[in-house]
């Protein structure tokens, strides 16, 4: 089992609020690692950071072996990292298609090796991943005329054509409805068993139960626990925090 | 027939409005920089085309010396102006200032070097002839039409078939999330300020053909290409495309009933019309969506 992605002792903070304190993760291929936690446990800060949205204060974040703190967004993206977002932001006033073939472009540039052939890829690629996502009827339609469960799957069909070989997304379930979710959780599935890395915010823990090979539980910008997921979810400490019973 | 012909003369104007509207709006749309400075990119231009022209160049090469020039400044714009401003968070008024500023380098600079009042280029091609009775047009009419023309379309199949194009209207919708696509917003703002700018070449060139230019004239421009965004809808390339054509027009009809020093005020009467009755412009979003 390869790690994909490692991160070691990542830490920000904004004002006075330490957001995340030292947590270090691992992300192995062919596995779904779900970070779980109450509201404001910095969960999605974390993602900031590895994704250089957001600049580490400490901490090394590195993918396949190579240090990837530091840099830019687009750089991170390029390396093969793609990322979901909680609020589901879109090319809203773009189409279905042209949404996800600008994911399969990131050296969208005048110069095109390849030419022809090279666009016909893009766009068999595209194809197939609103295919897989289940959006290709919806393919000339815009973003912002979508019903909220194919806008959720646009997000996943955009991540599918980047090719990326980790997958960080931010809650991708929420919201769904039984059949959705059953869908959503299918394609994980199968790009997990592709080898991806995926790391899971997410709230709905039928849709943890049913994904994650792994947990870390995080608390205060700290991971208090990892591990098998049944392990995680049976402690009782981890539970208070997580439904709102500190003591 | 005066009316044909003063309809006709708006066209023209209009279609050279157009280009450079639609150059600012794409401009403005992908980057959200408003790019007061477009106006001396389309002065640059157009000196630099009758320089190449007095200087007896050929006049493709004059054609393409202008644009480069245009591309040229356009790119310095961004990279030396507009991106250190962003890097230090500045806000809208600085980034108004700033380029208020280079504008006026750029015309006194041109007035130090080519001198002040109007320049242009003594060319066959802008000899009207009778083409009806009391009719008359100048080759360089239908060589406005079809380059405005031709370009927006080029424009147009850019943005809606290349990559680059659909990158470009991404970064209009949500620049944070293209970055998330692993696309340099940074290098798409530099490829929309270099195909903004080379669509005000061909109207600098045809208007240094027609009526001439000034190194003042790139105020007047800026004033019709802010206009013109406005009238077409915010967001919209052919909306100030279209807008450009109208105000263009409506400058040389109101001359019907009106002095010439009017024309001018015609664009704006449009504007406030527009302001007033449809405030997002022919094609724009709703401001309240």
């Amino acid at each position: 089992m390869s790690i994909a992605l490692t991160c070691q002792g990542l830490a920000r903070s904004f004002g006075g609020v330490q957001a995340v304190k030292g947590v270090s993760l691992s992300l192995p291929a062919g596995q779904v690692t779900a970070l779980v936690g109450p509201n404001g446990a910095g969960k999605t800060t974390v993602f900031n950071l590895i994704t250089g949205n957001l600049r580490a204060d400490a901490g090394q974040a590195s993918l396949h072996g190579k240090p990837i703190m530091g840099l830019k967004p687009w750089q991170v993206a390029r390396a093969g990292v793609a990322r979901s977002f909680q609020d589901l932001r879109l090319f809203q006033h773009m189409t279905v298609r042209d949404n996800v073939l600008a994911a399969t472009e990131p050296s969208g540039w005048f110069w095109q090796p390849g030419g022809a052939a090279s666009r016909a890829a893009r766009l068999a690629r595209a194809e197939a991943a609103m295919e897989a996502a289940g959006i290709a009827g919806v393919a000339d339609a815009r973003a912002v005329d979508l019903a909220y469960a194919e806008r959720k799957f646009l997000s996943m069909a955009r991540i599918l054509a980047a090719e990326a070989n980790v997958w960080l997304l931010d809650e991708p379930a929420s919201g769904l409805d039984l059949s959705s979710r059953t869908r959503f959780q299918d394609l994980l599935k199968a790009a997990r068993a592709q080898g991806v890395a995926i790391c899971l915010i997410e709230h709905n823990l039928d849709v943890v139960m049913a994904l994650a090979d792994r947990i870390a539980f995080l608390d205060r910008g700290e991971v208090l626990a990892e591990g098998e997921p049944q392990a995680i979810m049976r402690d009782p400490k981890l539970a208070a925090i997580y439904f709102g019973d500190r003591k | 027939m005066i009316e044909l012909q003063l309809l006709l003369g708006g066209l023209q104007n209009g279609a050279l409005y157009a280009l450079t509207a639609a150059g600012f709006a794409l401009i403005f749309g992908a980057t959200k920089v408003f790019h007061v400075a477009h106006g001396a990119t389309f002065t640059l231009a157009g000196y630099v085309f009758i320089g190449a022209w007095n200087a007896g160049w050929h006049p493709a090469l004059g054609v393409l010396a202008a644009m480069a020039a245009a591309v040229a400044f356009g790119i310095a714009m961004e990279r030396l102006v507009y991106r250190p401003i962003g890097r230090h968070e500045g806000g809208f008024f600085t980034v108004f200032v700033a380029a208020f500023g280079v504008s006026i380098v750029v015309q006194n600079v041109i007035a130090m070097i080519a001198g002040r009042g109007f320049a242009n280029v003594d060319s066959p091609l802008a000899t009207a002839t009778e083409v009806m009775p009391d009719l008359f047009l100048a080759p360089v009419f239908w060589i406005s039409i079809v380059a405005a023309v031709a370009m927006f379309l080029a424009l147009t199949i850019f943005l809606s078939r290349h990559p680059a194009g659909v990158a470009l209207r991404a970064l209009a919708q949500n620049a944070d999330l293209l970055r998330a696509y692993g696309l340099s917003s940074g290098k798409l703002s530099v490829l929309a300020f270099a195909l903004g700018s080379v669509l005000a070449a061909p109207a600098a060139i045809l208007t240094a053909m027609t009526s001439g230019i000034n190194e003042a004239i790139g105020n007047h421009v800026m004033l019709i290409s802010m206009a013109a965004t406005i009238v077409g809808g915010v967001g919209s390339l052919r909306g100030a495309a279209l807008a450009g054509l109208l105000l263009g027009v409506a400058e040389s009809v109101v001359l019907v009933f009106l002095d010439t020093q009017w024309a001018e005020g015609a664009s704006f009467m449009v504007l406030f019309a527009f302001i007033l009755f449809r405030p997002s412009g022919m094609f724009g979003a709703a401001v309240a969506r």
